[in-house]
């Protein structure tokens, strides 16, 4: 009886330090709660893994005491990018395009010495500033179609003024992917902040960002976790030989009970946001190997060494770039239409 | 003064021009260039494809060595008119050269230069001798190596500037974004009973080795 009493205790002294916190910044009450969630996940692993190399300093330890740095630095960087001003999270997300696209085109190598070719290349370059500020403009229609529309003709539209038709094909196809990829997928994550605002939705827009982020990201730890452990039969032999059936289930049960346990950062039932938990898995496990495919065509491992431990911007972005417009789109047939 | 420049190069490469070269451009810088006492000098010897170039070496000194290297440029192009001349030392700290002077006057230059450098200042030369084709490492020219043999320094750094050429090529004033890198090879020393066109056969060859391999 006193137990429980003492919990009740702790947990009300954090809901008036959330209250208090959630009327400095952006982040509602329960989304408050699922970060000091998120926070004890990876104070969790610090220590694990930190207690675990005192004991045991097995190989490949240093490369994951990197990657849980990096996730501090990702967790400090989330604070900051979504907890201060929406234009701030505009700016964030606008950068983070910016860098995967630019990481993208660098490593496709394609940049034509051609003066025309690279107006093309800047053209392709502007339509991200123009992308974030049509989210901010709310016109969700302009929003949707700019890029796989008004870019669809744009791109080409610049070359023909020039005259150039050398390498047209090449050009085209891979900006525009690589806008789709990179600019048009990321930019649906704080696009969710603009929408309507639905009625009874305590956790808000900034709680389903949260939830669409946190799940992909520990789909992906789950999977290596349970691929690391009891991995013996490769998913994808010819793409990325390390992912393993059995490290996709687990990361699957592991976005299910994540899933199970955030549902109320969404404005959905248990049994609707089960299926997103479980959506989210499954297209996280598919943009990552949409990316490895990318890799693996042009014989790199990473994109570049932007963050460490992890690699380029676009390999820790991989399972986000499908997962956020399947989140946004199921998100919105389901509440707003 | 000094004290001041040093300040002037610092703020404006190390505070301003390297973020922007690392968040917007794109360049992957390695270490900074060595940083040596006052009565030590070195030749900075480096490939030359864009005008960034010379912004990215500069970008990569440390605080000791800001205001104290001087990039040479060629007269005719950076010293055209008064005001350029003005604006290049300003904001580039450049020294000038005749690029093809008469014969006479080749030696009165590299006097000039070794004097310079004996003075304990620093000195960034491409010794392609202009923007060459993009990619590909031209013919070393020895003026560089002519320097060290009549200074009393003898110390080189060679440096590899990979794809600078694809965000600012030569012939177009577009920046484009695009994964460029530095890499800074350590500091040598010219071995003085060579002859001039092998030294500088061998810098080309320091050069060469920082090359990354193409993945």
């Amino acid at each position: 009886m006193n137990k429980v009493s003492e919990c009740t205790l702790i947990r009300n002294d954090l809901l008036i330090l959330f209250e208090k916190f959630s009327q400095l910044g952006q982040f509602s009450v329960p989304t408050l709660f699922a970060l000091f969630f998120a926070f004890c996940v990876v104070l969790f692993f610090t220590f694990f893994f930190w207690g675990w190399g005192l004991i045991n300093n097995f190989k490949g330890l240093q490369q994951i005491k990197q990657r849980i740095i990096s996730w501090w630095i990702i967790l400090g960087l989330y604070i900051l990018v979504l907890g201060i001003h929406p234009l701030i999270t505009l700016f964030g997300f606008g950068l983070i395009s910016f860098l995967a696209f630019r990481e993208f085109l660098s490593q496709v190598k394609i940049i034509n010495s051609e003066v025309g070719m690279r107006r093309v290349h800047f053209w392709a370059y502007i339509a991200i500033p123009i992308q974030y500020f049509l989210v901010w403009y709310g016109e969700f229609l302009l929003f949707i179609l700019f890029i796989p529309v008004g870019l669809l003709f744009l791109l080409p539209f610049r070359a023909i003024i020039s005259g150039l038709y050398e390498k047209s094909i090449v050009t085209f196809s891979i900006l525009y992917w690589g806008l789709m990829l990179t600019v048009f997928s990321v930019s649906h994550i704080p696009a969710l902040l603009f929408l309507p605002s639905i009625p009874g939705h305590e956790a808000g827009h900034q709680g389903t960002i949260f939830f669409l982020i946190f799940i992909t990201q520990m789909n992906d730890v789950f999977q290596f976790l349970a691929g690391k452990t009891f991995g013996k039969h490769s998913l994808s032999p010819m793409i990325s030989p390390n992912k393993t059936i059995e490290g996709c289930f687990g990361g699957l049960l592991g976005s299910l009970g994540m899933a199970y346990i955030l549902a109320f950062l969404v404005p959905l039932t248990t049994l609707q946001c089960l299926f997103l938990g479980l959506f989210i898995s499954v297209l996280g496990i598919f943009g990552d190997l949409t990316i490895s495919s990318l890799k693996r065509d042009m014989k790199i491992k990473d994109m570049s060494n932007f963050i460490p431990g992890h690699g380029g911007v676009l390999d820790r972005l991989d399972s986000l770039t499908f997962a956020s417009l399947g989140f946004f789109y199921f998100l919105y047939y389901l509440v707003y239409v | 003064m000094i004290f001041l420049r040093q300040v002037w190069f610092y703020v404006l490469y190390r505070v301003i021009m390297r973020w922007f070269l690392k968040v917007f451009v794109g360049v992957e810088f390695d270490r900074d260039l060595p940083s040596i006492s006052s009565d030590e000098a070195y030749i900075v010897i480096a490939n030359h494809n864009s005008h960034m170039d010379t912004m990215v070496i500069l970008c990569s000194l440390p605080f000791s060595m800001q205001g104290r290297v001087y990039p040479v440029a060629a007269a005719d192009y950076f010293a055209k008119s008064k005001i350029k001349k003005f604006l290049y030392s300003l904001f580039v700290n450049a020294v000038y050269v005749e690029r093809s002077p008469k014969r006479n006057h080749v030696h009165e230059f590299i006097a000039i230069m070794a004097k310079k450098i004996d003075s304990g200042s620093c000195l960034l030369i491409y010794p392609e001798g202009s923007r060459g084709e993009p990619g590909v490492l031209g013919e070393f020219k020895s003026g560089a190596a002519r320097v060290l043999l009549n200074s009393r320094h003898l110390n080189y750094v060679p440096v590899y500037l990979h794809e600078t050429w694809k965000p600012l090529p030569k012939g177009d004033g577009l920046l484009i974004p695009y994964l460029s890198r530095v890499l800074v090879g350590p500091m040598k020393e010219i071995d003085k009973s060579k002859d001039h066109r092998d030294i500088a056969l061998s810098m080309r060859e320091d050069v060469l080795s920082l090359k990354p391999l193409d993945n």
